[in-house]
Formats: structure tokens, sequence, C-alpha cells
């Protein structure tokens, strides 16, 4: 059987092909931000902090039988945490930020292994979402990743002006009045959202993979944000249903291999330069061109 | 009009500013100068509110523009020159959403100015550092403010560039001040000019002119 007539068959396979392209909007958004920013360092760590939280839910759901308490609660509540925690240090410590950074990162994945010691049996959950299953992603995970998903884009689309100034001059958004402390958090906040929905899809390990090298691609392709975003998201939905037939064929897992191919294609896209060289006109030229006319 | 009253503010426990006060008409041209480390950048930093002084207060209209001295944004930054310009009218345009059309005409004019409109879909990266300048100008241009501050904001433009920009600037309505080391064009294009060292200090064409003489600004005179 191949990987269309097993998508036809398998439910199994239609959630995850539908979860890989709700993750794939929300990383094509959210890492096209984190890797103009040059906050990949930071997205790391948020992204290993989420295994404390997962950890922890999970020890509080097996041992105090708190069925309600779903591991992905606690993967969003560490992953907002962190992000606040490393916002406000960039913003009012910034000198201390990498040690921070570091800080939260072992901090979160310490916490993980320690809850993950200390409860009862043995923890399949936790490994998947170290490592990723995408084809262990139930109806209600995808209720959950459409919302987080609208959140995200329903805030960009809103505050797209103010994350690109933030981004390119953060001097120029104060003396335009911006608070840029709460746009800052604020788009922590929605990275922090954005690592929540792709450990699903790719694991905890591999999060910055797919919210780094597809953008990272995308910007050797144009010198719009706009349309980096969206040539990010169509990359991404690419490697996740390209890898995610990859590991069909071959029986790898999922995640690794949808890391792999956006990987390759990445070291691919290397010999591409901007276009910015070729197929815009020179400014020097137009600006000869005004003077003789 | 600007009024600046016992301004002081220390870097790190050094006093850059010590008791500033100086006042500026509303639609001033003001040069100011002085050596490296004089505080002008600071001045500037704590005019725009970019820095918060250590005692004093300063008192000046709402809509500032600034442009800053040495803007070096990240080379691989996708962004086009019009988005850039289009950042000086985030404060008028809709909190939420896109730019208006208002916006955009206001931003092209900008452009228009300094002579950089056919640019407008290039890439910022792409430009060259007195364009990239220019940009900048341009940008402040758009925010329609009532004060212009420019720090240095030519140091990297080409003769005729900064000429033109010069006159353009001369004939706006609204108050200037330009931290420059080029005393020639500040004594022609300039109603007063200020020497910033440590404190603040009119100068007249006289003294400016000894000052030039003395070989203290050799660089200009060259």
């Amino acid at each position: 059987m191949n990987f269309l007539e097993a998508v036809c068959n398998n439910p199994l396979l239609q959630m995850a092909l539908i979860a890989c392209v709700g993750a794939s909007f929300a990383s094509g958004v959210i890492g096209s931000f984190v890797v103009v920013k040059r906050i990949v360092s930071l997205s790391g760590s948020i992204s290993h902090s989420v295994l404390g939280g997962l950890g922890c839910a999970l020890f509080f759901r097996r041992v105090y039988h708190l069925d309600w308490l779903m591991p992905i609660y606690g993967a969003l509540f560490a992953s907002v945490l962190s992000a606040l925690i490393i916002g406000y240090v960039h913003l009012y410590h910034r000198e201390r930020e990498d040690s921070v950074i570091a800080m939260i990162w072992s901090v979160g994945m310490a916490g993980g292994v320690i809850f993950a010691s200390q409860t009862p049996g043995f923890n399949l959950e936790l490994m998947n979402f170290l490592l990723g299953n995408v084809l262990w992603v139930s109806s209600a995970d995808l209720v959950l990743l459409a919302a987080l998903d609208m959140v995200i884009l329903a805030v960009v689309l809103l505050k797209y002006k103010h994350f690109l100034v933030l981004c390119f001059d953060e001097e120029q958004a104060k003396l335009q009045g911006l608070n840029v402390a709460r746009l800052y958090f604020l788009l922590l906040g929605l990275i922090a959202i954005g690592v929540v929905i792709l450990i699903h899809t790719v694991g905890i390990i591999l999060v910055l993979c797919m919210l780094v090298l597809p953008p990272s691609i995308a910007e050797k392709f144009t010198y719009r944000l706009s349309r980096m975003i969206i040539l990010s998201i169509i990359l991404n939905i690419l490697f996740s249903l390209g890898g995610l037939a990859l590991s069909y064929k071959l029986d790898w897992p999922a995640g690794a291999t949808i890391s792999l191919f956006a990987a390759a294609v990445y070291v691919l896209s290397l010999r591409f330069k901007r276009p910015m060289s070729v197929s815009i006109p020179s400014p020097v030229k137009a600006e000869i061109e005004t003077a003789s006319d | 009009m600007i009024d600046v009253k016992d301004l002081s503010f220390a870097f790190e426990g050094n006093p850059v500013l010590k008791k500033v006060s100086f006042r500026v008409e509303k639609g001033e041209f003001i040069a100011l100068f002085g050596p490296n480390g004089g505080g002008k950048t600071t001045l500037c930093k704590l005019l725009v509110g970019l820095l918060k002084p250590d005692s004093g207060t300063i008192n000046l209209p709402k809509g500032i523009a600034f442009v800053p001295q040495n803007f070096a944004p990240d080379q691989l930054f996708p962004i086009s020159v019009m988005e850039v310009v289009l950042m000086g009218r985030l404060s008028k345009a809709p909190r939420f959403g896109g730019f208006r059309k208002l916006d955009r005409e206001m931003a092209l004019a900008a452009l228009k100015e300094v002579g950089l409109e056919r640019s407008k879909d290039s890439c910022f990266s792409s430009l060259s550092g007195g364009q990239k300048q220019r940009v900048l100008v341009a940008r402040a241009l758009a925010s329609e403010p009532d004060v212009l501050i420019l720090d240095e904001a030519m140091a990297n433009m080409d003769g005729s560039s900064i000429m033109s920009l010069l006159k353009m600037l001369k004939n706006r309505l609204f108050t200037i001040l330009m931290v420059t080391h080029d005393l020639k064009a500040a004594l022609e294009y300039c109603d007063r000019l200020l020497c910033v060292q440590g404190s603040v200090t009119p100068m007249s064409s006289y003294e400016v002119c000894q000052h030039f003489e003395n070989g203290l600004y050799h660089r200009v005179g060259a």
C-alpha cells in the first residue's frame, strides 16, 4: 500500500496530516519572526523548558488522578512562563540574557527528567512529546491546535506592522509611542504557543528545526517579511507532508524524518543568494535615470 | 518650542552632561556641534526620550522624529525601502491592521523629497550607507514631526545629497536640531549654533569661525 492509499484508509494518518498542516501555519508565522529577530537560542530555551511542564502535568495526573490535567496544559504553562522570564530579563537585565536562556533550557529539561523518574509506570507520553509522534495526535489535540493556530494568525494579522518595527528597529518602535515591552512579551507569548503546537509533530528535540529552517530557506528567496512568512508556511507544509510520506515508506520515526528532510533542503538552499541583487532595479541606476530625465 | 532646564546625565557614574539649559524657538534650525564624547548623541537621546535624565526637565512638543547616528540593522533583514519609511507613520496609522492609503501617500512623498522614490520597492539592505541615511530622513519626514532631530544623519552622504537635503530642510516650518561637524554648512543653513561639550553653549558665527581658524575643525575646511 502506498502512502496516498494509506492516508485514504487510515484515520490516524489523516489526523496526522491535519496536525502537520496546522503546525505548519504556526511555525511558518512564528519561525519567521524568530529568524529575523535573531532569537533562535531564546526559542530553543522555551521549547526545552516545555519538558518540565509536561513532566509535572503527567506526574500530577498519574499520582493524584487529575484526569483533566492534560500534559499539553503543562507544556503551555511552562512555555509561557519561560517566555515571560526571558522577556523580563531581555528588557530589564539584558547583560544576563544568555545565562538566563541557558538556565531555563537546562532547568526545564532537568525538571522533566525528575518528574518522569517520580511518575509511576512507563512514560510513553513523555517520550512521544520528547521525540515527536504525529501519529499519536487525538481529535481533542487537533481542536486545541486549531484554536492556538487561530490565536497566532489573528494576532499577527492585527499587529503585523508593529511586530515588523519591533524586529527591525526597537528604538523607532519606542519613538512611535509603541509599548515595546508589551509588544515583546506578546511576541514571546506567540512563540511559546507555537512551540507547544510544534511538539506534537516533531517533538521537543526537533522543534527548533521546524521553527528555524523553513524561514531561513524562505529568507533566501524574498526580501519582504510578509512573503517570507507565506513561503515559510508553504515550505513547512511540504516538509511535514513529504517527511511523513518518507517516514511511512522507510519506516522511520516521523518527527526525525521531517526534520532531516527540512535540513537537507536547507543545506541545498545555501547555494542560493537573495534576489535583491538581480531582480530589483538598482537604486543608483534609478537615480541616474531620474537625474537625466 | 524646546525648553531644557538643568539637565544632567551620567553614564555609569561618569558625568556626560552637567546642568544643561537652553531654549529653541518653534521653527528654528539649530546646529549642535562639539568634540567627540562631548555629549551630542546623549543630548539627542535624552530629548527624544530614549534615555532618562538624572535630573532636570525637558519640555518639547509631542511629535518628535529622530534620525540616529549609526543605524546598523541586520543586513539580511527582509524589508523594503517603503516599509522602512512607513514606520514613520505608525503613530498616525490605525492601531490594528495595515496602513491607510494616506499613510502610503505620505511615505511616498517623503521618499520623493530625499530623491529615492524610484527605490521604494528595493530591499533596504541593498542600498548604500548614504542612501540608507536618506531613507531614514524620509521616515522622519513621513511622521510629520514638530521637531526633527538629526544625529550626524548626513555623515555617509555625498556632498550634493547633503546640500539638497539641507536646502529642503531649511524651508521646513518645523524645529530642527542637527548634530554636525560640517560647520561650513551649519553656518550657511542653520539659524543658530550650539556647542555641546558637557554643557551647551551658544556660539556666534564669529566664535565658530575662530574655532575653524584654530584648526579645531580642519577636517571640514579641507
